[in-house]
């Protein structure tokens, strides 16, 4: 009951017209600029933050939060559309949204990422006032040992991720790892591999990589020859709404994606790109026709955008009901709550807790906003696919350069998007997929800081993994899951050499 | 970001309009839109205080003062394109504490901080809060002495990395006290104060905005601040400078300079305004809400404050043995 009492209370807050306005204005504009190739949620709301500080704090955090999700969905538009990934999830989505806009399923694939979205913030929602804080005390039990061992599990998944060779995918994971050691060494202050230029200092940013590997490669690829067509369109558009059908096998997904999303989303400095690839690789696994994925599966579009959406809707755990920042955005939210006066921490839900419902109740808002805003928008947004590579190439390569600059304010990052882009191509023709590239790009350094601090703590005893409860859960939980990849993997070989035999 | 790119298209053509000469600009000073720069990324609380100074101090000015970050390799990016700019009023920079430890860790710098960079005054000040996580069993900062010289090498120093004033205030606590923590870096302050949270980490020092709700609902045990002086924020936290350990004094500040050569003539007024600016009560509320005291000084103050402030991190940073390389 004192739920209920609480979303009431919640709802009040935030259908009054005026939250309702800035609600949707976040929404819009959070979209709008979302699009924009390589300006993610975080630039995105640094960008629009002066706007809320004249603003009362609720309509203020409404709104912000309401430019988050907008913006976080606005990257896969770009995505799907046009094979250009502005944030680490986002590569996920275009996996499999990439060719399905290619065959004219662009639509569908819109379509089914807002709907998918729109699901997984409805759970969400409802976790974040069921569960919350809860939920954050145990994201607080998570220290490094037991990052660690998650991570352990994630890349082993990610050994399904790869689409044709398993020694292109090992490759790939390799060079990802290796543009991840480019920084300085957490613990040592050791510079590696910055060539004495400062901004490598920090190491290299996934959207840099990603928007080179993929959008630059993409263009030059299409622009090689060969082509017939010079629109991105292979085929005829095909309706722009889902099918009954594509709505019944996207339903399994997004329950599973929502679920992995809200199990990453309350962990801080997670992020949404594991959650993404996770939820791809399930999806994979448990289809019945996994050769389907990487050539426009829905599955493939419908998971993951429900886990990042998910994991979007419970970043907000541990910064509402602790005061803590999972992520960059997060702290942004928490600046501004302090600019506004309002001291975050647990005691935010008891003090303001207007504020704390309100904002609740506007994410549910926000996220059916999401909905009725880009539906009609897919039509526009199909459309795209039709103009020609010689009028949507140069404009995409300028917001490219535009998006990237905005990041930091930095020509370095641009060169290293062009320079990455040569890499893309050279790879695209070797026929190496990038998707594990960009996985082991985020995994490898949040894998190597955790695996030294853990042992930097147990004073160098390895066997922390093991003895402490959840993260000896995920090893076992590795193992079984190895056994369960490996296993038909050998039956298979040994009845292709019986037949062969026979 | 986008705006600021629009604004940075006029500014070069403003400039490359702009005929007259340097001495009739000069006295008309400011003619166009001055650019901040700040050299972290937006959204902290580096960028808000810019923000906010930007603001204030745009309008006394009675021009526009258009914020740019320009973040990476812990400020010094942005730190180095200001003292590399043309010294006619129109660059400022943010200055932050941190560039005053920098000459110490890294091995080399495409600036000197004293030698490029023009003080103009101080905008705020803040202070560190050496915090335990409850499950230590120290109450005070005596105490919590004893425990590490008891058990030498078994507390957990969390540090926003190596070379970041909570690092430099466990080294000097370690030497002052001739006891031994384990050093455990973490990528910024936010994962560092997480970690003392979750109980992975015994002890931090803390930026004192990101302290205060922890501290005062107890999930955090508030020893004392690192600072000379206490804090606004937390009044009944003791220093560390009376608490045992005297002549402890770290702190972090922010303010206003310019790139060397800039005319005294501008550095005066934009100093008139930094000063008057800062004691507006919109931007004193803006800074004691982010854990900053208000403060603002002459540039020659300001420079003294730099030059000690390099002098002083020199010596603690060669005793800790921290460096990048």
């Amino acid at each position: 009951m004192e739920l209920l009492n609480n979303l009431m209370l919640g709802f009040d807050v935030a259908l009054t017209l005026q939250n309702l306005m800035y609600c949707f204005l976040g929404v819009f504009l959070g979209t709008m600029i979302g699009v924009l190739p390589g300006i993610g949620p975080l630039a995105t709301m640094a960008m629009l933050l002066p706007l809320t500080f004249i603003l009362p704090p609720v309509s203020a955090l409404i709104m912000l939060a309401g430019i988050y999700y907008g913006s976080d969905y606005g990257g896969s538009t770009t995505a799907i559309l046009v094979n250009l990934p502005g944030e680490g999830s986002s590569v996920v989505t275009l996996m499999d949204g990439h060719p399905m806009a290619q065959s004219g399923r662009a639509g569908p694939a819109l379509a089914i990422a807002a709907i998918g979205s729109f699901f997984a913030g409805c759970l969400g929602t409802l976790l974040i006032a069921i569960v919350g804080p809860p939920l954050a005390t145990v994201a607080l039990k998570f220290n490094s040992p037991e990052y660690f061992s998650l991570m352990v599990m994630a890349l082993v998944c990610a050994s399904v991720v790869g689409t044709g060779s398993l020694l292109k995918s090992l490759g790939m994971v390799v060079v990802g790892l290796l543009i991840g050691i480019v920084g300085t060494d957490v613990n040592s202050g050791k510079l590696r591999f910055n060539f004495g230029i400062p901004e490598l200092s920090d190491g290299i940013g996934i959207p840099v990589v990603a928007m080179g590997v993929f959008g630059l490669a993409e263009i030059m690829t299409n622009l090689s020859g060969g082509e017939t067509t010079q629109t991105i369109l292979r085929g005829k558009i095909q309706g722009l709404m889902p099918r009954w059908q594509d709505l019944k096998i996207s339903f399994g997904p997004m329950l599973r994606g929502t679920s992995i999303g809200a199990m990453f989303g309350p962990l801080p400095g997670l992020g949404g790109t594991i959650s993404s690839f996770t939820s791809y690789m399930v999806e994979k696994k448990l289809a019945k026709d996994p050769k389907r994925f990487g050539k426009g599966a829905i599955e493939g579009v419908a998971g993951p955008e429900s886990a990042n959406n998910a994991c979007a809707q419970t970043t907000f755990v541990p910064m509402l009901t602790l005061g803590i920042p999972g992520s960059a955005s997060m702290a942004l939210m928490l600046g501004a709550m302090i600019i506004h006066g309002i001291t975050p921490g647990p005691q935010v839900m008891t003090s303001r807790p207007d504020l704390f419902w309100g904002l609740i109740a506007s994410m549910w808002i926000g996220n059916l906003m999401l909905l009725v805003l880009n539906l009609p928008l897919i039509g526009i947004w199909v459309k795209l696919l039709q103009v020609p590579y010689r009028l949507l190439f140069p404009i995409i390569m300028t917001m490219m350069g535009i998006g990237i600059y905005s990041l930091n304010n930095s020509g370095t990052d641009v060169m290293m998007m062009a320079f990455f882009g040569f890499v893309g191509y050279v790879l695209v023709r070797l026929g190496c997929p990038f998707p594990p590239l960009i996985l082991a790009m985020v995994l490898g350094p949040l894998m190597e800081e955790n695996l030294r601090r853990s042992l930097l703590i147990s004073e160098g005893d390895p066997s922390v993994f093991f003895t402490r409860p959840i993260s000896g859960g995920f090893m076992l939980a590795t193992l079984l899951l190895l056994i369960i990849f490996i296993v038909p993997a050998i039956r298979r070989k040994r009845r292709e050499v019986l037949t062969e035999d026979a | 970001m986008i705006p600021a790119t629009i604004w940075q298209a006029c500014l070069l053509l403003g400039l490359w309009l702009a005929p007259a000469s340097v001495q009739a600009a000069e006295q008309r000073y400011p003619t166009k839109p001055i650019r901040l720069i700040v050299a972290y990324p937006a959204g902290g609380p580096s960028d808000i205080i810019g923000r906010a100074t930007a603001q204030r101090v745009g309008e006394l000015l009675g021009t526009t003062i258009v914020v740019e970050n320009r973040s990476g390799a812990g400020g010094n990016v942005g730190f180095e394109y200001v003292a590399k700019a043309t010294p006619d009023g129109y660059t400022l920079l943010l200055a932050a504490g941190a560039m005053t430890i920098a000459p110490s860790i890294y091995p080399k710098l495409g600036y000197d901080v004293v030698r490029d960079l023009a003080p103009i005054s101080l905008v705020a000040d803040s202070t560190f809060v050496l915090m335990v996580h409850p499950a230590v069993p120290a109450k005070s900062v005596k105490e919590l002495i004893a425990l590490a010289r008891a058990r030498p090498g078994i507390l957990n120093v969390a540090t926003a990395g190596l070379g970041s004033p909570p690092h430099l205030s466990a080294e000097l606590f370690q030497s002052m006290v001739k006891a031994k923590l384990v050093h455990v870096p973490y990528k910024g302050a936010t994962p560092a104060l997480t970690a003392l949270l979750g109980g992975e980490a015994d002890l931090y020092f803390g930026g004192i905005s990101a302290a205060v709700p922890h501290v005062k609902s107890g999930r955090l045990r508030g020893l004392a601040v690192t600072s000379k002086k206490r804090s606004i924020g937390l009044p009944d936290l003791p220093t560390l400078n009376e608490s045992g350990l005297a002549g402890f004094d770290i702190s972090t500040w922010f303010g206003l300079m310019s790139p060397a050569g800039t005319s005294p003539d501008i550095i005066a007024r934009v100093n008139a305004a930094t000063v008057k600016a800062v004691a507006s009560p919109a931007m004193r509320d803006t800074l004691l809400a982010l854990g900053f005291e208000p403060l603002s000084n002459t540039p020659e103050q300001f420079a003294d404050h730099v030059k000690a402030e390099v002098k002083k991190f020199a010596a603690i940073v060669k005793a800790s043995g921290a460096k990048f390389e």
